[in-house]
C-alpha cells in the first residue's frame, strides 16, 4: 500500500426541490406526539445505446439494458415526541430483480426537548442512516432533481445508508454532523450492512446554512471528511488438487495433461486505511415569482473508498487507488410546472491506472464524465414526469490500436414519480 | 415495439463512442477482445504477424479456450484475427515486448469456438495493427474443425441449445440400455464393453450443470447392429434455464436415418430419472 496525497477540487450546482407547493404528506398529532407518513414510487423506462440481446461470455449478466424498471417504491414514516424522533423508511425496487428492504431506520434523542426545533441544537441518532458526507448523499431521492446521484457518490456511498451512530445539530447558521459507522453501506459489493473490521468509519461534515427571511433564498455549504478502514477477506486454505489442463488441446483425457495444483494455507484477512475529503454547496432561490431554481456543486477526493463501481482493495492490487469526483448542476422550475436541468459530473476511480499499449504499461485514464440534460413536468413537489439524457464519456471500449476509448453507451431515462 | 426501436435509434444511435458488441453470433469468440462485424480489415499497414503458435491445429466445434499465440513486429499495438467465412473478427492488444526476440512483441488469445462451426478445413487469419489502427498483411493458420460425430457405423446424436444437463439414453436392439450409467442389461446388471467396439456414450455433457460448452452427447457402435432402437432424453436438470430444446439424430454409416426434436420445460419439472421417449427407428440388416 502506498500513502498518497490527493489534491482535487469540486464545485457544482444542482437543483432538487422542483416545486415547493403544499406538502402532500399525511400529518397527524396525538397529544405530544406528531407524525408524518409519505410514500412515493419511481417507475421508469431506460434505453441504453450499448444494449444487445445477448448475455456476457461467462453467462452471468445480461447485455440488454433497455427495460422498464421500478427504481424505488418507498414508504416513509416518522414519529416525533418531545425529546425523540423515530424514522422508518422501507424501499422496494427491481434494479437487480425484485428487492424489498430498509432505506432508513433510526431513532434520535434531541436536545433541547422541543420538537419544533428543526434542526435541534444537538441530537444523537443511532440506526440505519445516511452518512453525513457531501450534499447528494445526505438528501433523499426526491431532492436530487436528476434521476440518480452522480457516479462518484454511487461509488463511494452505494445505497446511501449505513449502520452507525451520529451526533448532529445546529448552532445558529453553523451545522455540524459527525458519525461512527460500520463502513459497509447497503450497496457495498462485499459485506453490505456488516462490519467485518468493526465500526471504523468516522465521517462528518461541518457547514453553514443561511436563508432569507422569506425563506425563498437559501444557501448551504460544507466540508466533509471520512477516515476509516476497508476490509480484505483474505482467502481460505486450499488442499492439493489435481487439475486437467488440455495443454495439447486434443479434448481427450491424457495423463500428461494432469497436473498437481499445490494447496496453500489460509491468507489472513486484513484491513486497510481509506479516507475522503469533500466540499459541497447548494443554493436555492426564487428570482421571479414564476422562476425558481436550485444549483449545487460538489467535489470529493479520496483514497481506496470506492465500494461499488471499481471496488478499491489495495491489499489485492498492492497499490492505493486515488479517487476524484466532482459535479455541478442546476435545475430550474418555470411557471410552477416546467422543469429543466443540466448537470455535469466526473469520476476517476483510479488516477494512477496503467493500461497495456504496444507491449508496455503506460498511464491511462479510467475517468467517466457524464453530461445530463433533464426536462420534465411537475404537478407538485412530488408528482412529476421527467426525461433525462445522459451523455457518458468514458474509457470502457478499445479502439483499433488497442487503446481505451469512449464506449457508445449514452442513456435515456423516462421516469414517472408519483407520491404523497 | 416499433416506437421503442425508433426512440432508441433517434436518441442513442448517434451519440458518439465506440460500439463493443458481444460478438456472440460469431463462430469465434475472444475474451478481452473487441469484436468488429464484417470483413477483415484492408491490409494497408506495415506491421506483420511474425510467428504463430498453436498447440493443436485440430479443433472442435464447441471448444473453449483454444490457445493461439505468437509474435508481431515491434510497432504492433494490436492483432486482429478471425475465421474465414465468419461474420466478424476480433481485435486484441498485444501482451508484452518479446524477451527472446528483441524488437518484436508477443500476443496470445484464448478463443471459444461456437457449437455451430461447420466441420472441415477452416483458416484463421491474423493481422498486426499499428498505433493508427492500420493493419498489415494477413498471416494464416490452417485449422481442421473436427466433426462432433464419432467415426462409427451407427451413431445416435443428441444436441441441445442451452447449458442444461440433458442425458441421452438408448435402448439397443438386444434390449440393453446405454446411458451415462453405463451399458446395462434388461435386469439392470452392468455390461463390460470394449469402448473400441461399443456401444458407448462419448461424454456426459454439462453433467451436474458444470458447463463444458459441448451440449452434445453421442452413443456409437463401431459396427452395424441391425434392429429396433429406442431413444430417450432425460432432463437431469435445466440448470436454471426455463427450457432446453433438443434434437436427436440417428446415423447409419454417416447418413441420417431418423430425427426427432423436442423440449424440456421448467414448468414440467424434470426430476432426476424422469426421461421421455423421443425416437424409435430401425437399422436394416
Amino acid at each position: 500500500m502506498r500513502a498518497s496525497l490527493v489534491v482535487a477540487a469540486l464545485v457544482s450546482f444542482s437543483a432538487p426541490a422542483l416545486a415547493q407547493e403544499a406538502d402532500p404528506a399525511l400529518h397527524w398529532q396525538r397529544g405530544a406526539l406528531r407524525g408524518t407518513v409519505s410514500a412515493y414510487l419511481q417507475a421508469e423506462l431506460q434505453l441504453h445505446a450499448e444494449s444487445e440481446t445477448a448475455v456476457s461470455a461467462d453467462g452471468r449478466s445480461l447485455l440488454q439494458f433497455d427495460r422498464f424498471l421500478l427504481r424505488r417504491a418507498n414508504v416513509y414514516a416518522d414519529v416525533r415526541g418531545p425529546w425523540f424522533d423515530l424514522v422508518l423508511e422501507t424501499t422496494a425496487n427491481t434494479v437487480n430483480g425484485p428487492v424489498f428492504g430498509l432505506a432508513q431506520a433510526y431513532g434520535t434523542l434531541r436536545w433541547p426537548r422541543d420538537p419544533t426545533d428543526d434542526p435541534p441544537r444537538a441530537a444523537l441518532s443511532v440506526g440505519l442512516l445516511r452518512a453525513p458526507f457531501g450534499w447528494q448523499n445526505r438528501v433523499g431521492a426526491r431532492e436530487w432533481g436528476f434521476t440518480e446521484p452522480t457516479l462518484a457518490v454511487r461509488a463511494m456511498f452505494p445505497g446511501q445508508s449505513d449502520l452507525g451512530a451520529r451526533v448532529h445539530g445546529a448552532l445558529a447558521w453553523l451545522r455540524y454532523d459527525v458519525a461512527v459507522m460500520n463502513g459497509h453501506p447497503i450497496g457495498d459489493r462485499s459485506f453490505p450492512l456488516l462490519a467485518p473490521s468493526g465500526p471504523q468509519d468516522i465521517v462528518g461534515r461541518v457547514g453553514v446554512a443561511v436563508r432569507s427571511a422569506s425563506r425563498e433564498t437559501a444557501f448551504e455549504a460544507g466540508v466533509s471528511a471520512l477516515w476509516g478502514r476497508g476490509f480484505d477477506a483474505g482467502s481460505p486454505a486450499t488442499p492439493d488438487t489435481i487439475a486437467y489442463r488440455d495443454v495439447n488441446q486434443t479434448g481427450v483425457l491424457d495423463p500428461a495433461n494432469l497436473v498437481l495444483v499445490p494447496g496453500h494455507p489460509a491468507v489472513p484477512a486484513q484491513s486497510f486505511s481509506r479516507w475522503a475529503l469533500g466540499l459541497d454547496a447548494v443554493v436555492r432561490a426564487r428570482p421571479h415569482r414564476r422562476w425558481r431554481f436550485m444549483a449545487f456543486a460538489e467535489a470529493v477526493v479520496a483514497q481506496d473508498l470506492d465500494r461499488a463501481v471499481a471496488v478499491a482493495d489495495p491489499v489485492t492490487t498492492g497499490v492505493a487507488a486515488r479517487e476524484v469526483g466532482w459535479a455541478v448542476g442546476t435545475v430550474h422550475t418555470l411557471f410552477d410546472h416546467a422543469v429543466v436541468g443540466v448537470r455535469v459530473d466526473g469520476y476517476d476511480p483510479n488516477a494512477d491506472f496503467l493500461a497495456p499499449q504496444a507491449g508496455r504499461l503506460v498511464p491511462a485514464s479510467q475517468a467517466y464524465v457524464t453530461a445530463s440534460v433533464l426536462v420534465g413536468y411537475a404537478l407538485d413537489a412530488t408528482n412529476r414526469v421527467v426525461l433525462q439524457y445522459d451523455h457518458i464519456a468514458d474509457h470502457l471500449a478499445v479502439d483499433a490500436a488497442g487503446r481505451p476509448t469512449d464506449l457508445h453507451n449514452d442513456a435515456f431515462t423516462a421516469r414517472l414519480q408519483v407520491g404523497m | 415495439m416499433r416506437l421503442h426501436r425508433a426512440l432508441v435509434a433517434t436518441l442513442l444511435a448517434h451519440c458518439g463512442g465506440t460500439d463493443m458488441p458481444s460478438g456472440d453470433a460469431a463462430w469465434a469468440r475472444v475474451g478481452g477482445g473487441r469484436y468488429v462485424s464484417g470483413e477483415r480489415p484492408a491490409a494497408i499497414g506495415a506491421e506483420r504477424v511474425t510467428e504463430v503458435q498453436s498447440p493443436n491445429d485440430a479443433v472442435r466445434a464447441g471448444q473453449r479456450g483454444k490457445v493461439i499465440s505468437g509474435r508481431a513486429s515491434g510497432g504492433a499495438y494490436t492483432v486482429a484475427l478471425g475465421l474465414d467465412g465468419d461474420v466478424g473478427y476480433w481485435i486484441v492488444p498485444v501482451r508484452s515486448r518479446s524477451v527472446l526476440t528483441p524488437g518484436e512483441v508477443e500476443w496470445d488469445v484464448a478463443m471459444d469456438l461456437a457449437a455451430t462451426l461447420p466441420p472441415g478445413a477452416r483458416a484463421l487469419w491474423m493481422q498486426a495493427g499499428d498505433a493508427q489502427g492500420r493493419f498489415g498483411a494477413a498471416a494464416r493458420l490452417d485449422l481442421t474443425v473436427q466433426s462432433t460425430l464419432p467415426a462409427a457405423a451407427v451413431v445416435i446424436a443428441l444436441r441441445w441449445d442451452v447449458d442444461a444437463d440433458l442425458n441421452l439414453i438408448v435402448v439397443a436392439p438386444d434390449g440393453s440400455t446405454v446411458s451415462n450409467r453405463g451399458v446395462r442389461r434388461r435386469d439392470g446388471s452392468l455390461v463390460i464393453v470394449d469402448p473400441r467396439v461399443g456401444p458407448s456414450l462419448d461424454v456426459d455433457s454439462d453433467a451436474r450443470c458444470v458447463r463444458d460448452g459441448r451440449r452434445a452427447e453421442n452413443v456409437a457402435w463401431s459396427s452395424r447392429v441391425p434392429g429396433a432402437y429406442a431413444v430417450w432424453v432425460e432432463a437431469w436438470s435445466l440448470c436454471g434455464f426455463a427450457s432446453a430444446h433438443y434434437t436427436v439424430t440417428a446415423y447409419d454409416r454417416g447418413v441420417p436415418v431418423a430425427m426427432a426434436s423436442g423440449a424440456s420445460f421448467d414448468a414440467a419439472p424434470a426430476t432426476p430419472g424422469t426421461s421421455t421417449e423421443v425416437l424409435r427407428f430401425e437399422i436394416a440388416p
